[in-house]
């Protein structure tokens, strides 16, 4: 049976300005990559921010590794590593330097370590190089080695991919899979790419102005969303209104590209190419659209209403 | 707090400001002992006058000290390495209280190599030249460089307080240092501008101000052509209490302030 590794009870925050957060209820499983989704100023960075101990929560409890109470936090949080905004680097120092620093605040006495962490980012050639002359993307992957340097059993990472190559986030990909996978450990991630989120994460919430909308796995998010056919001609409108005649589908939508949208599951495709072919319809492209994180997202906050 | 004292001078032994500001005190001592030997020889009535004379000089210590204290606890919110650090478990009165800690020490050190180096190269002067080196006061030396010496660490451990509570307040080295250097040359300007003032209130509040009390046991202090020193134990209890009293509030504040307000950097 999988255990929480986190869970937030009713938890609000709230500065002069309003709310941030809002009876925020949530559970983070262990082994779980969970994927954090809201829009900027949703509330996201807050959370995570109360999971490290930096925001005091005006209200509500959270637990870590069923720890609560502010002692019990405190050593619990040893078990987690975070990279928040941006990586907390002293660009005079050598990443291997940096490393050390970190090591002294963990109390790891083993310098194996180090070049663990360094080769688990695929920064072994740079160690030496200081943190001054570091890419973006050298930096980011810095940052999560110094997450990773106590061997946490939660990773919380804010936008980990921001500002990163489509190389780099691959390569983010990749490290992140490959410690859920060999080493077990639990992730939080929020991210505004929502497409490489949905290739990652196994489970998600989406939280919007301070409250939790949903948390779905990615399983069932699969399952809940329907998938489209998606065709191109000429003149959408007529053809949408010919094919909701001649099929009897109500559920015929034509998209901002003038793309007609058809649900998969309410038409026979041989019948609907028969249509197109007596009414002389001409097809300019056709492909499925697999249910997506993003639609799924937009659905859920009401479409445009941000 | 064991690590975290661990990593905080592992950062201090990589810090250009830190390393610059050893070398900026080792070459003053050294260029004040060569200098004053050259003007009034090196002939002494004890082997510790020389440490008597050195305190008279310590007053540039505390442009120089209040300074870095300044930039050490600002550090953690420029780099974002109090972000970490808290993330990691470390509490926010330990982070407090270990960079003060480490802020005394820095003190020490400072003041040990200051000092000690200009004793060194004063006595080895003496030595070489064959300057006559007396006892014919040397208790008298070491009671009155003691008291300076024990004096000044613990003013430059008030006033690494203030700015450490000014820094945990401000968290942005700029505006820090700034609200630093207003508070140093306030302190001036309140020993010196406020010494004749007419209203009893002002008076009170020069009369009390750190520096009017490192002006007078340094020497330094002058009030109508006369050089006024502690005298009596009044005068110790008050130079000891002002700072202690200064030391207790401005910790306290810093750590209402750390342990109430939310990071962000």
């Amino acid at each position: 049976m999988k255990l929480a590794v986190f869970e937030a009870k009713d938890v609000t925050k709230r500065y002069s300005s309003g709310f941030v957060l809002q009876g925020l209820d949530m559970t983070i499983m262990a082994g779980d990559i969970y994927g954090f989704v809201g829009e900027n100023g949703a509330g996201k960075t807050t959370l995570m921010k109360i999971i490290g101990g930096l925001v005091q929560p005006t209200g509500g409890e959270i637990t870590l590794f069923g720890q609560r109470g502010k002692k019990e936090l405190r050593v619990a949080r040893r078990g987690v590593g975070f990279l928040i905004e941006m990586p907390a680097l002293y660009p005079h120092m050598s990443a291997e330097e940096n490393l050390k620093f970190y090591c002294h605040v963990l109390g790891i006495r083993n310098p194996q370590r180090i070049d663990e962490v360094l080769q688990a980012v695929a920064l072994t050639d740079a160690g030496n190089k200081k943190a001054s002359d570091y890419s973006l993307g050298m930096r980011q992957r810095l940052g999560l080695a110094i997450a990773l340097l106590g061997s946490p059993q939660l990773l919380v990472l804010d936008e980990p991919i921001n500002g990163l190559d489509p190389a780099g986030i691959v390569d983010m990909r990749q490290i992140l899979e490959r410690l859920v996978k060999e080493q077990g450990v639990t992730v939080l991630i929020s991210s505004h790419i929502l497409s490489e989120l949905q290739l990652l994460a196994t489970q998600y919430g989406f939280i919007h102005k301070g409250r939790l909308l949903k948390e779905i796995s990615a399983a069932d998010l699969l399952r809940s969303a329907q998938t489209l056919l998606c065709i191109s001609t000429p003149n959408a409108e007529s053809a949408a209104a010919l094919l909701k005649q001649r099929l009897q589908i109500a559920d015929i939508t034509v998209n901002a590209p003038g793309e007609l949208r058809i649900p998969k599951a309410s038409v026979d495709l041989e019948r609907l190419m028969a249509v197109f072919l007596q009414e002389g319809i001409p097809v300019e492209g056709f492909n499925m659209s697999a249910p997506n994180l993003e639609h799924y997202y937009m659905d859920l906050i009401g479409g445009g209403e941000r | 707090m064991k690590d975290f004292l661990r990593a905080e001078v592992y950062f201090l032994r990589k810090d250009v400001a830190f390393k610059s500001i050893t070398v900026l005190f080792a070459l003053a001592s050294l260029g004040l002992a060569v200098a004053l030997g050259r003007i009034g020889g090196y002939a002494l009535s004890s082997p510790i006058e020389p440490l008597r004379t050195a305190v008279s000089f310590s007053i540039f210590l505390y442009f120089i000290i209040p300074m870095f204290i300044c930039f050490f606890i600002t550090e953690g919110f420029e780099y974002g390495s109090v972000q970490n650090i808290i993330a990691l478990g470390q509490s926010r009165q330990g982070y407090i209280l270990g960079k003060y800690l480490l802020g005394v020490v820095l003190i020490l050190w400072w003041l040990l190599q200051f000092f000690g180096l200009f004793l060194i190269v004063y006595l080895s002067a003496a030595l070489i030249t064959g300057s006559p080196v007396g006892h014919e006061t040397t208790a008298e030396d070491i009671s009155t460089a003691m008291r300076a010496v024990g004096l000044n660490i613990l003013y430059l451990a008030a006033y690494s307080a203030v700015v450490m509570m000014l820094g945990v307040m401000i968290r942005k080295a700029a505006s820090a240092i700034v609200a630093t250097l207003f508070f140093v040359f306030g302190n001036f300007l309140l020993t010196g501008y406020l010494q004749g003032t007419s209203s009893a209130f002002l008076r009170l509040l020069s009369d009390h101000a750190l520096m009017t009390q490192i002006m007078k046991f340094s020497g330094m202090y002058v009030e109508n052509s006369q050089v006024i020193l502690l005298t009596g134990t009044s005068d110790y209890v008050r130079a000891v209490l002002i700072p202690v009293i200064v030391i207790i509030v401005c910790l306290t504040a810093a750590l209402l302030s750390l342990e109430k307000r939310d990071i962000h950097i």
